[in-house]
């Protein structure tokens, strides 16, 4: 199958669950619990691993992916349905990490890092068969020079980076959740990456070898 | 003619006498041979020039010999003496009778000689003599100066149509695209000289920049051969063939997805940048978040999205939360900035004075009652009813058909 095939067929496969999603949500409006709770179904997840990217912080995490589902309920009246449902579900919980980060910032609270997040990135790292405990230990500060950069990102660019790369949306996708246009997306996610170099250069010009290759898994979908 | 064969008669006779005398001299040699050795000898001995002259010298006149004092000399009369002593023994041995005969054949042959001479002169002067010499003469002159004519006429005339021909052929020629050609055909080799001895200097540099790689180039050329040889499709088949057998009894279609998901992403890591490694780990750690929090979705997730409408419908809405959520409408309606400052003002406007009475009309379910046992009596509705005790509180969903 051709690389045009695909995304015909991943245009169709969108466009039918977009046609199944408004179905639902007219259900919903109309007072149908088992269509919102199919909508929840399938989109908690998602929802979930946004505000995690977000907020780092599995008890945040948890709040603001249950209350975006609840602001969507609703405000399922204000959805006009001009784009797919998942990403006005998106743009609720984007704006309600960053109102729970702007809290917490408040509040003078640190949460991050809760969660399996950098634990199972050390352990993956660590779990290398076959290779040197110098080369093991060396994996693991990467892994954990790697996480603190991706946390020194400003809220802005670490929320685009996680729509760009754990939600894989298209730029105008994440131009709609967000509320900007699509050049300021491609450059916000541009400077993101730039930044994130520029918090690695110290680690790549401290003379550190880099491995081949640190272990990942693929990231859990919905 | 006649002259050619007076010439020709001539050649025999002389062949002739030559042959004659070759045969006579022949058969005299051995008898003077034996002669000549003893007087030659006997010469030497005395070794004296005059004597020499005197002996080889038969026409000596007295008055000469007089002079040079041999008159009356007794050596010259003992050397007079030898040689007739020499001469006689010689003699003596010889058959004069064969002598005498070879003397006769030879004056014989001198007559004949004579004879063929006086013929020959005879035939030659009668064959001469009707002969015009001058006439003769003349006619090899005008031969010589016929063919010296004939060959100036010759030349002189072709010469002139030669170079009538060269006039006609210079004539129809394009000298300019002649003499072009004789340029591009001198430029071209002088330019192949050039691009010869640049090629030869590229190559040789190639050459020497490989010094010492040959070998290593053959055994790459022989070890691509092999492969040249082998398709796509058998070597997948090698390679799949392979990892099944290192993963032999891994394999189910769990494990087989995973493993693939494992081999995609370390794929990804060993060709991305450091940044990406982290972005790709970011991703990871998202991704076994979620993983570890799997049970928990579902009706865990359900529950708490429900149990939070149910409550923030217990709640009546602040009026600040309106206000709140009517300014970010408004704001995401894409209202002027003039709006928006008149939008923001009001809300600080209410903050200041609140609502007005009957404006809280904040949309309920139901308002709270108090604590305590609630009886329903009757409830009339079409459509789905759920009900879901929770935590003291039982929410009953009514669906109504569309």
């Amino acid at each position: 199958m051709t690389s045009m095939d695909n995304k015909e067929k991943e245009k169709q496969v969108r466009a039918a669950n977009k046609a199944r999603d408004f179905e639902l949500v007219d259900k919903a409006r109309d007072g149908d619990r088992r269509a919102f709770n199919t909508l929840v179904e399938l989109y908690q997840k998602r929802v979930y691993a946004i505000a995690f990217g977000i907020l780092r912080s599995r008890e945040d995490a948890w709040d603001a992916a249950q209350e975006a589902f609840v602001k969507a309920y609703k405000n399922l009246d204000r959805f006009e349905g001009k784009a797919a449902f998942y990403t006005w579900l998106y743009r609720i919980t984007y704006n309600l990490s960053i109102d729970h980060l702007r809290s917490r910032k408040r509040h003078d609270t640190v949460a991050f890092d809760e969660g399996r997040g950098l634990e199972s990135a050390l352990d993956k790292a660590g779990h290398t068969v076959g290779h040197h405990p110098d080369e093991v230990a060396d994996r693991k500060e990467l892994a954990k020079v790697l996480h603190d950069a991706m946390a020194k990102l400003t809220d802005k660019h670490r929320a685009i980076i996680v729509l760009r790369e754990v939600e894989g949306l298209a730029y105008e996708e994440m131009a709609e959740v967000l509320g900007i246009s699509k050049g300021t997306v491609m450059s916000r996610l541009f400077h993101a990456r730039k930044n994130l170099q520029g918090f690695l250069r110290p680690y790549v010009d401290s003379g550190n070898e880099i491995p081949e290759s640190i272990t990942l898994v693929a990231p859990a979908t919905a | 003619m006649a002259q050619r064969e007076t010439q020709s008669k001539g050649f025999q006779v002389d062949e002739l006498l030559r042959e004659q005398s070759q045969s006579a001299l022949q058969d005299l040699a051995p008898r003077f041979e034996g002669f000549c050795e003893a007087v030659l000898l006997r010469l030497d001995d005395d070794s004296d020039p005059e004597y020499e002259r005197v002996l080889r010298t038969d026409d000596v006149s007295e008055d000469e010999r007089l002079d040079a004092g041999l008159i009356d000399n007794e050596a010259f009369e003992m050397i007079g003496g030898y040689l007739r002593e020499e001469v006689h023994t010689a003699c003596e041995g010889l058959d004069w009778a064969a002598f005498s005969q070879g003397i006769t054949d030879g004056i014989d042959a001198e007559a004949s000689m004579v004879e063929v001479g006086a013929l020959l002169k005879a035939n030659t002067g009668a064959e001469t003599a009707g002969l015009d010499w001058a006439s003769f003469s003349q006619g090899i002159s005008d031969g010589i100066d016929a063919e010296v004519s004939m060959a100036d006429t010759a030349m002189s005339e072709v010469r002139p149509l030669l170079r009538a021909e060269a006039l006609d052929e210079q004539g129809g020629l394009d000298w300019a695209a002649f003499s072009q050609g004789i340029m591009d055909g001198i430029e071209a080799e002088e330019a192949q000289p050039a691009i010869a001895a640049a090629l030869r200097e590229q190559a040789s540099e190639a050459v020497a920049a490989r010094e010492g790689q040959w070998d290593q180039f053959s055994a790459g050329v022989m070890a691509s051969l092999p492969a040249e040889t082998v398709t796509v499709a058998e070597l997948l088949g090698e390679e799949t063939e392979a990892e099944l057998a290192t993963r032999d009894g891994e394999w189910n279609a769990f494990s087989a997805r995973v493993f693939e998901a494992v081999d995609a992403e370390e794929r990804l890591a060993d060709k991305a940048p450091l940044e990406a490694q982290a972005i790709l780990q970011m991703k990871s750690e998202v991704g076994a978040e979620v993983e570890a929090l799997s049970p928990k979705f579902g009706e865990d997730f359900k529950r708490g999205v429900e149990k939070e409408i149910f409550r923030s419908a217990q709640q009546p809405e602040s009026w600040w939360s309106q206000a709140w959520s009517w300014v970010q409408e408004t704001l995401q309606g894409g209202m002027g900035p003039g709006f928006m400052a008149a939008a923001a003002a009001a809300v600080v406007l209410i903050m200041v004075t609140g609502l007005p009475d009957g404006e809280q009309s904040v949309p309920q379910i139901a308002a709270a009652g108090p604590s305590g046992q609630v009886a329903v009596q009757q409830i009339s509705f079409e459509g789905d009813v759920t009900v879901m005790p929770e935590e003291g509180v039982t929410v009953v969903w009514l669906h109504a058909p569309s």
